[in-house]
């Protein structure tokens, strides 16, 4: 670890992750739209085809709906198909095959057949693209039970969790916030060590205020924490990551220490993850909070073309204006409790 | 001056011949009038002028290969008023891969440390609800022992001081279980499930046999705390059987802590022995009955479980002599003992009755070798076959 | 104005195979595995589909079975199929299967247990490989085409001989993007597939011309480049003529086929069912003269393989097999509540523990009354 290894983007992160399950597990397939002689559109799957031939990583023909069809045929016979959706906005015909088959067939079979997919597609807004390239519905997925959903928020975590989720014997939906795809380097060892699965991290540690965050939006979260830092408020900031099944335990750790909670999601306020979160929170820790937990979100119209996307997306002075509102609740709520008996 | 580019002509290509310029400089030109006919790679192609203007310069020649994006044409008196020479990078610029096939990802320029990451991955003992409940009740759940795998309401209740209902009793078995295993219902028995899956994927195991002729030992000797001194002995000689193996590197340890293998009803438990070498004769027998009591109430403290670097099993109060016990990675040894029993063995060079341990030791071929093994095992016998 | 011109780039010929017709008289020299065993076997194993279909309905119609769907009519192609399979092969089905089923090994009382609504009937005892039940319409011609993909994958990078899946869907189910797609695939990949279409003429309640304006299901192969043939389908000698040449040309390295066996439902789309709401009685009269066990019968017994007496032995024989079947079917002892928790993930997410502990002391505090 340390300065050896060449700071790497988020993208080239997926790219390291996929060649190195690529060399060491020969049940590893990579296919999807354009993603062999191309590399990929956003070249997450860059050089690959050249490295481990056309016969693992695969150009398909177009149709989304086929792709995560095949990769359950092939799931079911032991290859571990990792099937690239070019834009979430396209994933929508594809849900059949998710739902409906990849998550079940464990349970249908009681065991006997399983899923063992990663389904990768790059997600969010905030590229300037045309309509339907800016999608965060991450929220249909995370109903359905038996599916994982991953999304990493940093070049380290895309690499380890994507290691991790091609490892896992059961069928994972990755959405990689492609809005941070090139946005920071990291340096990321190419050693092979999965992170967990299943578990959140704290990217900050404080004592004030906890903020929950994933994707992109954790760019914008950490932001505000370095603003409130100078105001002396102390942020404390979580990333899922694993966004189903939750880790709600770290979350409450740090209400526990903190009293307020801020979520913070792109995608829209209505059932969106947040909505989950808090109600985890207050049925777990009702008796510790300082304040409702507080949502900073996109809001519940269409994603609009990218003319008007930077007033959809939560960016640094909403995620503030939430923040202040938990801190400010605090002060009024012990002005309430000092008047009761 | 107002520069127009050479435009991408179509699908990438890199750049194009000039052929024949329809312009001179100093002209009046119109929009989409033809102002130069260029060659790329696939065919002639007229590229009109971009707005109407005066032809200031022309930037290359008849017969000169210009880069995609590069300057083609100068205008003058144009109606926007941007900078010259940023449009020219911003151009070239733009012919490096987008790295995207519709919009635009930005390119930043931030840099984050090393992640660095405390891995804690010890299951939580009690569900969030549970521990919710706790709290609200002031139970301190890092001061109790759960009884399964994790603390359940009514413990949390019993706990606080208020009067739960005692834990409904366990249904009597009936004939005919459901073909589904009982490992589904009981935690002890779906740990024991995991671990042994968990070392059926990852252990490479090997087990070597013998016997320890025991006939000199004092009667009434424990044979449990023999072997704790045994494996002491063999494990000082070959420390690669104390040791771990994670992530493909073997790191031995020090010092000895034995799990030692206790059947309960409630399943099998593993308490650990910290520290046999610098624990006396006394301190560990009674060690071990407690254990033993503990487990049979179906309570042993999380923290007696934890440590071991080296699994015994003494299997022999139950019965057989062979085993090929299993190996619970990270540690790489286990050491099972059999029920002794006397035979008629060659004993200088006479026939004698003498009373035989069976001893089967299986390691982890990934981490250590036969060689270090087959020593282990000698260095164990010849401990145990000392008065 | 006149007709321009045009140059013919592509015409093609869908042809039809069938050996007996529906009197049960042979129009062509039979093939040469149509041995004597080999027409007593596929008779016998016609007769138990029918009795397996026969008596799951009466159990649904006594409350003891939930919805079913019944092959009535349709034996041959289950059968023929089937049996043209190696047991290495994959076989990724619909839900109209019962002949096909007993073929690859799968047990009446897992097929009842599916039907009665316990997941246990998917988990094949003696065929690990294939897929289960397939329930929304054609989804399971895609997922046969990443099991060829991976059968050929095997074969490719680690030696193993070429294993073949086989598919089967209704005509409803041609008219899906699902089966578009994954014959397009299996064209263009060359994957080693076999898809028959069990086209009974109906899909629910619409007839086979409401569903698409091809003359033949068989052409929508053109589409896909692979080849097609349509048979016979109640004729079971060349339902397995045509899948055996299907299958070996795929384990040859040939690539995709499509087979389009032409039968009747001659039963209800399912038990929920009722036909003569949209189909004539006279209809389904008529349709019966085609059915295929009492057309190979005529054979058997015009060509003196087939008597009376092995026809008492055959039946008190299949009655012996359906009564233990039976048998060990209702003598399963039902899972846990629980259950629903064991098979979502390998290992149960620890966010999950909770609601499993909900539902296990539920189920203690119902059993303790």
């Amino acid at each position: 670890m340390g300065a050896d290894s060449e700071a790497i983007t988020l993208v080239e992160a997926i790219t390291q992750a996929l060649a190195h399950e690529l060399a060491r597990d020969p049940q590893v397939v990579v296919f999807g739209q354009d993603v062999g002689a191309n590399g990929g559109v956003f070249r997450a799957t860059d050089g690959l085809q050249q490295k481990f031939g056309a016969e693992r990583v695969l150009d398909t023909p177009l149709a989304e709906n086929m792709i995560a069809g095949i990769a359950v045929g092939m799931a079911t016979q032991g290859l571990k198909p990792v099937a690239e959706f070019q834009f979430m906005g396209f994933i929508y015909p594809a849900l059949d095959h998710i739902l409906s088959h990849a998550a079940r067939m464990r349970n249908r079979t009681r065991g006997r057949l399983c899923c063992p997919i990663v389904y990768r597609a790059p997600y969010g807004g905030g590229i300037h693209a045309p309509e339907h390239h800016s999608e965060s519905t991450e929220a249909i997925f995370a109903q359905v039970p038996g599916l994982r959903v991953v999304v990493p928020s940093s070049p380290a975590r895309a690499y380890g969790l994507l290691l991790a989720a091609i490892r896992d014997p059961d069928p994972v939906l990755f959405l990689e916030p492609k809005r941070i795809y090139r946005a920071a380097k990291q340096p990321v060892l190419d050693n092979g060590e999965a992170l967990p699965l299943d578990s959140a991290f704290v990217l900050r540690e404080g004592r004030d205020l906890t903020m929950v965050a994933w994707g992109a939006s954790v760019k914008e979260t950490l932001a505000a924490a370095e603003q409130l830092a100078s105001d002396g408020i102390e942020a404390e900031v979580i990333d899922p990551a694993t966004l189903k099944p939750l880790d709600i335990h770290t979350i409450i750790d740090s209400v526990e220490k903190t009293r307020r909670c801020v979520v913070v999601h792109e995608a829209a306020r209505f059932a969106g993850l947040g909505a989950e979160i808090a109600a985890q929170i207050q049925e777990y820790a009702f008796d510790l909070l300082d304040a409702p937990v507080q949502r900073v979100t996109g809001f519940d119209t269409v994603m609009p073309y990218y003319q008007l996307e930077k007033a959809y997306l939560p960016g640094v002075d909403r995620v503030l204006a939430g923040a202040r509102a938990a801190l400010a609740y605090r002060e009024s709520a012990d002005r309430r409790k000092g008047g009761r008996e | 001056m107002k520069i127009f580019t050479l435009p991408d002509l179509g699908e990438g290509l890199p750049d194009a011949v000039i052929r024949e310029w329809h312009v001179e400089e100093g002209d009046s030109i119109a929009a989409d009038q033809s102002l130069v006919t260029v060659e790329t790679a696939k065919a002639l192609v007229e590229v009109p002028a971009p707005w109407s203007g005066v032809v200031e310069k022309r930037f290359a020649q008849a017969g000169e290969t210009l880069e995609t994006g590069q300057p083609l044409v100068g205008f003058k008196g144009a109606e926007s008023k941007t900078p010259e020479n940023p449009q020219i990078d911003e151009d070239r610029e733009k012919r490096t891969d987008s790295g995207t096939v519709v919009g635009q990802i930005e390119q930043g320029s931030e840099s984050l440390a090393v992640e660095v990451r405390s891995v804690q991955q010890r299951p939580r003992a009690a569900t969030p609800a549970v521990r919710a409940l706790a709290r609200r009740l002031n139970v301190d759940l890092a001061a109790l022992h759960p009884a399964g795998s994790r603390f359940s309401e009514a413990e949390v209740l019993r706990a606080a001081g208020t009067r739960a209902p005692a834990a409904p009793p366990a249904p009597a078995r009936k004939q005919a279980e459901p073909t589904v295993p009982a490992a589904t219902g009981d935690p002890a028995r779906r740990a024991m499930a995991l671990a042994m899956s968990r070392s059926r994927d990852q252990v490479c195991p090997m087990t070597l046999f013998d016997e320890a002729d025991i006939s000199g030992w004092k009667k009434k000797e424990s044979t449990t705390l023999r072997l704790l001194r045994a494996i002491a002995a063999a494990a000082a000689q070959e420390p690669n059987l104390n040791a771990y193996f994670e992530r493909e590197v073997l790191e031995p340890r020090t010092p000895v802590n034995v799990g030692l293998a206790v059947d309960a009803p409630k399943g099998l438990f593993v308490p650990v022995l910290q520290d046999v070498e610098s624990s006396s004769d006394d301190q560990l027998l009674e060690r071990i009955r407690r254990f033993k009591q503990q487990a049979n109430e179906g309570a042993i403290p999380q923290k007696d479980l934890q440590g071991a670097t080296i699994h015994l099993s003494n299997f022999g109060s139950l019965g057989g002599r062979f085993a090929t016990p299993v190996v619970v990675p990270p540690l790489v040894c286990i050491v099972g003992a059999g029920r002794s029993y006397d035979t008629v063995v060659p004993h200088k060079e006479k026939a004698r009755v003498r009373r035989l341990l069976p001893l089967s030791v299986s390691a982890d071929h990934r981490a250590v070798t036969g060689g270090e093994l087959a020593r282990f095992l000698a260095a164990l016998r010849d401990h145990l076959s000392e008065k | 104005m006149q007709k321009p011109r045009l140059q013919l780039q592509a015409s093609f010929d869908i042809a039809r195979l069938q050996f007996l017709d529906k009197a049960g008289e042979a129009t062509q020299p039979l093939p040469d595995f149509a041995t004597p065993d080999w027409l007593t076997n596929s008779y016998r194993q016609m007769h138990l589909a029918r009795m397996v279909d026969d008596r799951a309905v009466k159990m649904q119609r006594t409350g003891r079975m939930g919805t079913y769907p019944s092959s009535l009519g349709q034996e041959a192609i289950g059968v023929g199929i089937g049996s043209a399979m190696l047991k290495e092969d994959v076989y990724c089905p619909y839900y109209r299967e019962t002949g096909a089923f007993l073929e690859r090994g799968v047990l009446i009382e897992e097929i009842l247990a599916n039907w009665a609504g316990d997941e246990r009937g998917q988990h094949f005892k003696h065929a690990p490989h294939d897929l289960p039940i397939c329930v929304p319409i054609a989804t399971q011609l895609l997922h046969a085409a990443g099991v060829a993909f991976a059968l050929n994958y095997r074969h490719q990078q680690h030696g193993e001989p070429l294993q073949v899946a086989v598919a089967s869907a209704g005509d409803g189910a041609t008219s899906k993007g699902d089966f578009y797609e994954a014959i397009n695939l299996a064209g263009v990949w060359k994957l080693p597939v076999v898809f028959v279409i069990n086209n009974n003429q109906w899909a629910i309640s619409v007839p086979r011309a409401a569903q698409t304006a091809t003359a033949t299901i068989a052409q929508k192969a053109i589409a896909a480049g692979i080849p097609a043939l349509q048979v016979d389908g109640n004729d079971v000698i060349a339902v397995h003529w045509a899948a055996r040449d299907a299958i070996k040309r795929a384990r040859n390295g040939e690539g995709a086929a499509l087979i389009e066996a032409m039968s009747y439902r001659l039963c209800d789309h399912t038990t929920a069912d009722d036909a003569s709401r949209y189909r004539s009685g006279a209809e389904l009269e008529h349709a019966w003269q085609w059915e295929p066990i009492r057309r190979l019968e005529s054979y058997l017994r015009t060509q003196d393989l087939w008597s009376d007496a092995q026809q008492q032995d055959m039946e008190r024989e299949l009655a012996q097999v359906m009564e233990a079947a039976l048998n060990r079917y209702e003598s399963r002892t039902p899972e846990p509540a629980t259950a629903i928790f064991d098979h979502l993930y390998a290992q149960l997410p620890e966010a999950l523990y909770e609601q499993y502990d909900l539902l296990r002391e539920e189920q203690q505090r119902r059993a303790e009354g």
